[in-house]
This record gives C-alpha cells, sequence and structure tokens, in this order.
C-alpha cells in the first residue's frame, strides 16, 4: 500500500491537536491463486499529543479508514472475485521518547 | 474476503503525525497500541455478520534527517480478539505483521499569516497474514 498523506497540527503550550488525511494506493493478494486485486483508500486521523517533558511525549488518536477494492480474478480457474468495500476504525495510544 | 481485510487493515489507519519535525539528527522511539474494530460495508453501524475486533501493538522510529524532513519505520502485530465471520463465531486465530516505511516533509510551519502547521508525508506499508482455524470453544 502506498499512502499520500496531509497533517495539521498547532502546538498550544504542552498540548499539541492534529488531524491527517490520506489517500492510499492498494494492492492484495490473498494466496498464489488469486492475481492481485488493486483498491483505493481514504484514511482520517485525529488526535491529541501532550509534552510530559521535553524528550517524551504521549498522544492519544481516533482513525477511521474507508478501502474499496475492485473486482479481482483467481489465477487458475479465472473465477472471478468480488469486489469488496470495508472500514476501519480504532483508538490508538502512544509513548514517545526522544533522543 | 475476510482475511483481506486483515492484511489491509491492519495498520494503515493509525497515523500519529504531527506536522513539525523532531529535529534534525534526532531519534525517537514510539510505543503504541491500537484497538480496532473492523467491518465489510461502509455503514458499520448496520448489521454486519463480519465485525473482528482486533489489537496492534507497535514500535515507530523516527529520524530527523533535516529540520523538515522526517523518516519513519514502523513494525506492529495485531492479535484478534473477536471473529464472527458469517455469523459463526468459531475463534480463528490470527496474526499480521505490518511494516511501514514513510518520509514526512514540513510544508509550512506557524506563523502572523499561517496560523496552523502543515506537512506531507508519502509511506509505504507491507504486511502479511496468516489465519490457522480452531475448533470452537463449546460450553453446555
Amino acid at each position: 500500500m502506498i499512502s499520500l498523506g496531509c497533517v495539521v497540527s498547532k502546538k498550544m503550550n504542552r498540548i499539541t491537536p492534529y488531524g491527517g488525511v490520506y489517500l492510499q494506493a492498494l494492492t492484495i493478494e490473498e494466496s498464489k491463486a488469486q492475481e492481485k486485486q488493486t483498491g483505493s483508500g481514504i484514511a482520517l486521523n485525529l488526535g491529541i499529543m501532550l509534552s510530559l517533558a521535553e524528550n517524551q511525549d504521549v498522544a492519544i488518536e481516533w482513525n477511521t479508514e474507508n478501502q474499496a477494492f475492485n473486482d479481482g480474478k483467481d489465477r487458475f480457474t479465472k473465477a472471478k472475485i468480488e469486489s469488496s468495500t470495508w472500514t476501519i476504525s480504532g483508538l490508538t495510544l502512544a509513548y514517545m521518547y526522544k533522543f | 474476503m475476510i482475511l483481506f481485510a486483515f492484511t489491509a487493515a491492519s495498520f494503515a489507519s493509525i497515523g500519529l503525525l504531527t506536522a513539525p519535525g523532531i529535529g534534525a539528527g534526532r531519534l525517537s522511539f514510539t510505543l503504541l497500541n491500537a484497538t480496532n474494530h473492523f467491518g465489510e460495508g461502509i455503514n458499520m453501524d448496520a448489521y454486519d455478520p463480519s465485525i473482528v475486533d482486533y489489537s496492534s501493538a507497535g514500535l515507530r522510529a523516527t529520524y530527523g534527517l533535516t529540520e523538515d524532513v522526517d523518516l519513519y519505520y514502523t513494525y506492529a502485530m495485531d492479535t484478534f480478539t473477536r471473529l464472527n465471520e458469517w455469523g459463526d463465531p468459531t475463534p480463528i486465530e490470527a496474526g499480521v505483521n505490518s511494516t511501514i516505511l514513510g518520509v514526512k516533509y514540513t510544508v509550512a510551519r506557524e506563523s502572523s499569516d499561517f496560523p496552523l502547521e502543515l506537512a506531507l508525508s508519502l509511506g509505504f506499508e507491507s504486511m502479511i497474514a496468516k489465519l490457522q482455524a480452531q475448533e470452537p470453544a463449546y460450553t453446555y
């Protein structure tokens, strides 16, 4: 998967709210019997980073992502593999240490 | 199809990027843990027989190449806590490993003319998934 994104943030004392939008180009191959399927997706992130010290941060982020795949084909039987869409959303916690 | 989803979903939606670079020559490590919810179809509120909860744990290393350019590398592993594909509660042992290699460029910093900081990122992600079916654990 290749993603191209745009990120904005604004530092306010120890807190940095941020957000990002990412466009994705996807390829997927479930098994050797399947030709690669291509697709595209869009992901959105919204988060808050809190500075604990000069070199330590913690962050909490909400993320969601929609992906769609085109029709595929079985390499041997040539049977059609249906297109599909799915959504993933989640919450991420992170701790960062800088040297 | 759900295997597709695992491989595609894995870690892709996590950004953890703020616009400013970490600084030239600096190195940072980030520990992260994510709880994710997956459903086929766009509308996750509707009943969906293939809804999965899974968690990701990972480590990201970021290196400040210049004041404006950061390189980052992420490795993450997913653990699936619930699988209910096609209404079948058969548990499936699954593992997904993800690696992401990316670069972020700070385009604009906060100034009197522009109130936000802005960056562009380009990432490449590779994922490998393994599923192993197990006998359902029935309780009588």
